[in-house]
């Protein structure tokens, strides 16, 4: 076998995986709580893993590097960010959000949401931005696998390239025939072996990256520092205050990523959250190793004349691979790439779909549909479709995409629940109005394609907007009346 | 205290927020395309870029560091005065220590770019926002697993945890 069949067989073996898995769990999924929260009794292991490998997405193994090629060390804020995020989640919400769903038993996080505040219309306004970020986010996870399958195929002399949209229907068939059978449950336990081969996959690419460059990690920085002091320095090519906006939305954002937050109410008890956070933080650290290291030694090695400029910035980890990685190591690496997109693209079709089988009909009618785990399903296929198709109508970066994804659930969710599960003072309206807040700004920044002086990132001012709308109005409300469940469980 | 630091970290970020907006763009811009290398940027003059920008910059890194620690501390529950409140300032107050050195560092930087020190193979500031800023999130998850029984998931929550559900029934 030559190095492309090499990749070849380890990502088709991942696949088969994959397959495997959602088979098994589809005879553990029985109900619509089966579906959508694995009827909350996950382990603390499988938790854990499932958190940091769906946070550590496509836009983290093949964004992250293109990102650092690109503007150099200002991204490193994003990884530094992020593991204080997840202590920001685990101190808010860790505890919080469990108790809660023991009070309400939800199908899905609007849900509780509905219950806390014993408002339909703060529930349907979380459901409406979770997703609105779905579609965005799912697209920037679909295109990212697309590309990456499209990049191994067209080096198998038998196959060649191959059209973005075939291999988009041949990567999503298999994400979607998993996440359809086995919901929630084949979602965590796929994220278990996902989030695994990302690990091994990082820790091999860092050793694979300092032995392709003269003089190793150092080598890279002091060409990197010669070529342009800015690129290496903390602040990279975009400046202190680009870089700091960007800290701000994911140091605070990271607790209002639906499909992070959401796990937390699937496991046993909420005693699990204590070893959940050390094993979430050190998992995500290590996976991020990929996104800095692959991205330091292909700008290195294109300033140094040894790799001809990249075409787009988000080929670097392909390339890499590729061009640079023993053939087993690309293929368990390749497999790494494909597991880091899913992990995250499962968990978004799954709480897309109960946003549109479960949430809006409950907010709308004030009851769930017939037979929802059959419309579960097919709403899962229906998802992946029209996100497929969003990505590939979208000319934007990888990177760039995902991000506006996750400042729309910052600035809808961080203050909805985040805070307002831990202060009793929050009222729907101020929800409701900064729900829209957030909404209005980040849509509207992307779609009149504002730029903001000194590079200031819009979701920050979006985040900032909302989380002072948000506060300002509810001190101004009369306070709520709290149900007594709820109240308990907000004491504990 | 919480009461006034919310509105008060609120007043303080927008403020910073606006002067930013408000302050000399510098005239080269920001992301500049590499001189060679198509799809790359680079950020030349360190320096102009940051004339305007560099104290509001690390105002707004200050205010964004209180903020966080004071919001865990309050949706922990934790006492300032008990131990685990006392430790969570404490590590705040340790991330604007090393935030601050890595500004200086950057700062230093500027003045004489070819000396620059290096530590554990990255620009002394870079090494700052790498081995610093990233070992900030070890200091907290300590703190919440040493005191989690004690103060998060206490004895009363573990028991009253089963009769959550009995009680909406």
């Amino acid at each position: 076998m030559d190095r492309p069949q090499i990749v070849l067989a380890f990502i088709l073996g991942y696949m088969l995986l994959c397959i495997v898995v959602g088979l098994w769990a589809m005879r553990r999924t029985r109900s619509t709580h089966d579906f959508f929260m694995a009827g909350s009794r996950l382990g603390f292991l499988v938790t854990s893993v499932a958190i940091f490998s769906s946070t550590m997405s496509g836009w983290g193994f093949v964004g992250g590097p293109g990102l650092v090629y690109k503007i150099g060390a200002g991204t490193f804020w994003m990884i530094v960010s992020t593991g204080l995020g997840f202590c920001g989640m685990f101190y808010l919400l860790g505890k919080r959000l469990r108790l809660m769903a023991e009070v309400t038993s939800p199908v899905s996080l609007p849900d509780v949401v509905t219950a806390r505040y014993d408002s339909r219309s703060t529930g349907f306004l979380t459901a409406i931005a979770i997703l609105l970020g779905v579609l965005g986010y799912l697209g920037t996870q679909i295109l990212a696998m697309a590309m990456v399958l499209q990049s191994v195929l067209a080096d198998v002399a038998s196959i060649g390239l191959l059209p973005l949209g075939v291999c988009m229907a041949i990567s999503c068939a298999v994400l979607v025939f998993y996440c359809v059978t086995g919901g929630i449950i084949a979602s965590v336990y796929t994220d278990l072996v996902q989030g695994i081969i990302m690990v091994v996959a990082a820790l091999l690419v860092v050793s694979a990256t300092v032995a392709s460059v003269d003089g190793g990690l150092e080598g890279m920085t002091r060409t990197i520092l010669f070529d342009d002091p800015e690129a290496m320095n903390p602040w990279g090519t975009r400046g202190i205050v680009g870089c700091l906006s960007w800290y701000f939305v994911f140091v605070f954002g990271v607790a209002g990523q639906p499909h992070l937050i959401t796990k937390l109410m699937m496991t046993r008890k909420p005693d699990d959250a204590r070893v959940m956070l050390p094993m979430s933080v050190v998992g995500f650290l290590l996976t991020a190793l990929l996104w800095i290291s692959i991205g330091l030694c292909m700008r290195t090695l294109v300033l140094q004349g040894g790799h001809a400029p990249l075409g787009e910035p988000d080929q670097a980890s392909p390339e890499f691979l590729k061009t640079y990685a023993h053939p087993v190591l690309a293929g368990v690496v390749f497999a790494g790439l494909m597991a880091a997109i899913m992990s995250t693209a499962d968990s978004f079709l799954n709480i897309g779909a109960a946003a549109i089988v479960h949430d809006i009909p409950r907010a709308l009618r004030g009851r769930s549909l017939n037979n929802e785990l059959l419309w579960a399903r097919v709403t899962t296929v229906v998802i992946a479709a029209v996100a497929s198709g969003v990505a590939l109508a979208s000319g934007k970066m990888v990177a760039l995409l995902g991000a506006v994804g996750w400042s729309v659930f910052s600035g809808a969710i961080v203050p909805t629940v985040a805070i307002g599960f831990n202060w009793k003072r929050a009222t729907p309206l101020a929800c409701n109005l900064a729900i829209l807040t957030s909404l209005v700004l980040n849509v509207g920044l992307q779609v009149f394609s504002v730029t903001l002086p000194h590079l200031f990132y819009n979701g920050a001012i979006a985040l900032l907007a909302s989380l002072t709308v948000f506060y300002v109005v509810s001190i101004c409300s009369a306070p709520p009346k709290l149900d007594p469940d709820i109240e308990t469980a907000m004491d504990l | 205290m919480t009461r006034w630091l919310i509105p008060l970290l609120l007043i303080a970020s927008w403020t910073v927020t606006v002067a930013i907006l408000l302050s000399p763009e510098p005239v080269a811009g920001f992301a500049i395309p590499h001189d060679v290398v198509p799809k790359m940027e680079q950020g030349h003059d360190g320096a102009q870029r940051h004339e305007h920008t560099l104290l509001l910059g690390w105002m707004f890194g200050v205010l964004l560091i209180a903020a966080f620690g004071g919001l865990i501390g309050w949706g922990s529950g934790t006492p300032w005065g008990s131990l685990m409140g006392g430790l969570l300032i404490t590590t705040t107050v340790i991330a604007e220590g090393v935030f601050a050195a890595m500004c200086w560092s950057y700062h230093r930087q500027l003045a004489n770019p070819d000396a620059t020190p290096f530590f554990g193979s990255f620009p002394a500031g870079t090494a700052w926002q790498l081995y610093g800023m990233g070992s900030i999130p070890f200091l907290f998850v300590g703190i919440y697993v040493v005191f989690f029984r004690r103060q998060i998931v206490t004895d009363r929550t573990s028991a009253e945890f089963p009769h959550l559900s009995k009680s909406s029934d």
